[in-house]
């Protein structure tokens, strides 16, 4: 199946994680919410394997905010209790549940734009009318992200084969190391900015106020359709916290 | 090498497990065991770059063995390798860390425990030894490629180690600074340190006398051509 | 006719003299190669003729560059465009699209040339650059030399009146260097006129006036 129109992805990313942040404390809301981005998710191609690695770490977040939950404002029946502090209630668990569920959306709708290629997220920033420079810049520094990581790691390398056992060293020594390994990624990125803005200025990057596109975005039918439905989840999840159901 | 330190490469596979782009290619060498200069060369991709990381303990093999005067360094931390073994990368801005050449070869003497006036007396030292006292008063990230490589080198060699593998270290350098550098990697082998040199530039191999090496795809094709 | 004039030209970064008084002219249909070893200012000309310095690069600067007899300050990015294309040395930083057709359309969009032109334009460029099979790949996927073809590609797309070259067979491998410089070879043949600048001796075969700086 063809893959719905980037612009419908950004509507829908729009609304879960609106949603993500206005609800408060409804717990079956958010639930239900996660699971419409997971099935939207799935239908759009998201590698939930390597998503649920991700997850993982955030399963410790769950734990460690259902313990200070249930420390600092203990509500519901007590489960675990240690001289007399509860450390573990049922509202301790909600509330952890409802930041893991909130993270959790984000992390999905960020998911589902990573299924398209970026030249497909350029073009639908522009033609939801967001200025192109600002679209270009931003795709720009995404792609450079590799190549910034690659360039950390041989430092890092060439930093260990100055000699220097990392593992050996004390906590404060290491952290200083973290300010050696600055300069490189900060110079080499610089210089990178400067050498794409050559490149970019030679090719007429910015000549005129708007630009013609080679390759152009279409609404088809099944995208209104997708659309209308999510515009109708919105006004439905509206009603919902509204009338606080 | 000569001067009492062997480097020796047994059985050793490797593979980019989590490289996609490389997923194709699979390094095999029986043996290999250079000694003095030697020089790998091959097209892009043939694995020559791999086999100098291998060499230098950057990449660990997936079966066989690194052997460092017969000890394998399997278990060895990068940084104790560090300190038999010195590494030019490509770009050498990556591995400049600091804003000016004496500190740049100090601190990681420093890092080590050793007082800042004699590591500062180290570092004058070889900053002498490599002629790039000029460049003293000048910031690392402003120097020219050359300047940067040997600077690079100069403060490799604080650890002393006993072999170099340098990655295509004529690229973008002129004919001068490639004199130059021949120098100074002269004055290496003078001090019977090894050099394994990664490069597709014959003239540069031939300037240095190295024993020439060839790799394609993942292999040492031994015809010494 | 002269395509390329600089007259008097001196540059300076922070005080330190890199170009003093420096002029050349170049004529239409003239290939000519500047050569000189790192540092003597062979790049820094480049970037004083496109009119980067002082733009991006900061500079001090005296004299005049007049590309086709109008001074480059004074040419809008687009015009500079239609009449300058520049290879510079790096392909890492030249290639910043998902595709090779992406690529090549940046330059012709941003002058807003319209659709069916621009398809046919990519088209010739593809074939050109013997990059026909690699139309939809990422410039990620290739090699040294394939990617400064590509560049090179990007920058004829908007057909400009005269090619400039920074180094741009220093950082590829033999088999690169081959290639481009044998399209290099092509478009002179053709009468296109260019301005290299090097350290080594790879473009003299194909330069019809050396200039040593």
């Amino acid at each position: 199946m063809k893959k719905p129109d980037p612009r419908i992805i950004f509507a829908l990313v729009l609304v879960l994680s609106s949603f993500a942040v206005i609800i408060r404390e409804d717990l079956k809301l958010m639930a239900g919410l996660m699971l419409m981005s997971i099935l939207c998710a799935l239908a759009i191609g998201v590698d939930f394997r390597k998503m649920f690695r991700r997850l993982k770490r955030l399963l410790q977040l769950l734990l460690v905010v259902s313990i200070l939950r249930s420390i600092f404002a203990p509500s519901g029946t007590i489960l675990l209790e240690s001289w007399g502090i509860a450390l573990l209630t049922v509202g301790g668990i909600e509330m952890g549940a409802l930041v893991l569920l909130r993270f959790g959306l984000f992390l999905t709708s960020g998911a589902m734009l990573t299924c398209y290629p970026v030249r497909m997220l350029i073009q639908g920033m522009v033609q939801i009318k967001m200025p192109y420079e600002i679209a270009y810049m931003i795709s720009v520094g995404v792609r450079f992200i590799p190549q910034l990581a690659e360039e950390l790691k041989d430092s890092l390398i060439a930093l260990q084969l100055r000699g220097v056992v990392i593992e050996d060293l004390k906590l404060r020594k290491k952290l200083s190391l973290y300010t050696y390994l600055l300069l490189p990624v900060v110079v080499s990125s610089m210089q990178n900015a400067k050498e794409l803005a050559m490149s970019m200025d030679m090719r007429a990057f910015r000549a005129y106020q708007s630009r013609t596109s080679f390759f152009k975005l279409m609404l088809c039918p099944s995208d209104i359709v997708i659309l209308c439905v999510i515009s109708a989840f919105a006004v439905f999840m509206s009603v919902v916290l509204i009338m606080g159901v | 090498m000569t001067g009492g330190f062997s480097l020796e490469l047994k059985n050793v596979r490797f593979a980019y497990s989590d490289n996609e782009k490389r997923q194709d290619f699979s390094l095999y060498v029986e043996h290999f065991s250079p000694k003095g200069c030697t020089a790998l060369m091959g097209e892009n991709g043939s694995g020559k770059t791999t086999l100098g990381k291998l060499a230098a303990g950057v990449l660990r093999p997936d079966s066989g063995c690194v052997l460092y005067n017969g000890a394998d360094i399997a278990k060895r931390k990068l940084g104790q390798i560090g300190r038999c073994v010195g590494y030019l990368f490509q770009e050498p801005s990556r591995q400049l860390f600091t804003a000016h050449p004496l500190t740049e070869i100090a601190f990681a003497l420093e890092l080590q425990g050793i007082s800042k006036s004699e590591a500062e007396a180290r570092a004058m030292e070889l900053l002498r030894q490599f002629e790039l006292e000029h460049i003293i008063g000048h910031t690392t990230y402003t120097l020219s490629r050359g300047e940067k490589q040997r600077l690079a080198i100069a403060a490799t060699m604080v650890m002393e180690p006993q072999f170099f593998v340098l990655d295509e270290p004529t690229t973008g350098l002129d004919k001068r600074r490639r004199n130059i550098l021949v120098q100074t990697l002269h004055t290496l082998l003078a001090k019977n340190i090894g050099i394994l040199l990664i490069s597709h530039d014959r003239e540069f191999a031939d300037a240095l006398h190295a024993d020439i090496r060839i790799m394609d795809g993942g292999r040492l094709v031994d015809e010494k051509a | 006719m002269t395509a390329i004039e600089v007259k008097n030209l001196s540059v300076s970064y922070d005080g330190y003299d890199v170009l003093r008084n420096f002029s050349l002219s170049v004529g239409v249909g003239e290939a000519v190669l500047i050569r000189g070893l790192s540092g003597c200012g062979k790049s820094t000309l480049l970037h004083a003729i496109c009119g980067l310095i002082p733009d991006v690069i900061e500079a001090e600067y005296s004299g005049e560059v007049l590309i086709f007899g109008t001074l480059v300050k004074s040419l809008s990015v687009a015009e500079r465009a239609k009449q300058l294309g520049i290879v510079f040395q790096n392909p890492e930083t030249q290639l910043f699209c998902d595709s090779i057709e992406d690529e090549i359309a940046f330059g012709l969009e941003n002058i807003c040339i319209p659709h069916d032109e621009m398809a046919q334009r990519i088209e010739q460029m593809l074939k050109l650059t013997n990059m026909e099979n690699f139309r939809f790949a990422s410039p990620k996927a290739l090699s040294g030399g394939q990617k400064q073809r590509v560049v090179l590609a990007a920058v004829l797309a908007l057909d400009p009146k005269v090619l400039l070259l920074d180094e741009a067979l220093s950082q590829l491998d033999r088999r690169g260097k081959d290639a481009l410089r044998e399209q290099l070879r092509l478009l002179r043949n053709e009468g296109r006129t260019m301005l290299m600048v090097d350290h080594d001796d790879e473009l003299m075969s194909i330069a019809s006036r050396i200039v040593n700086l």
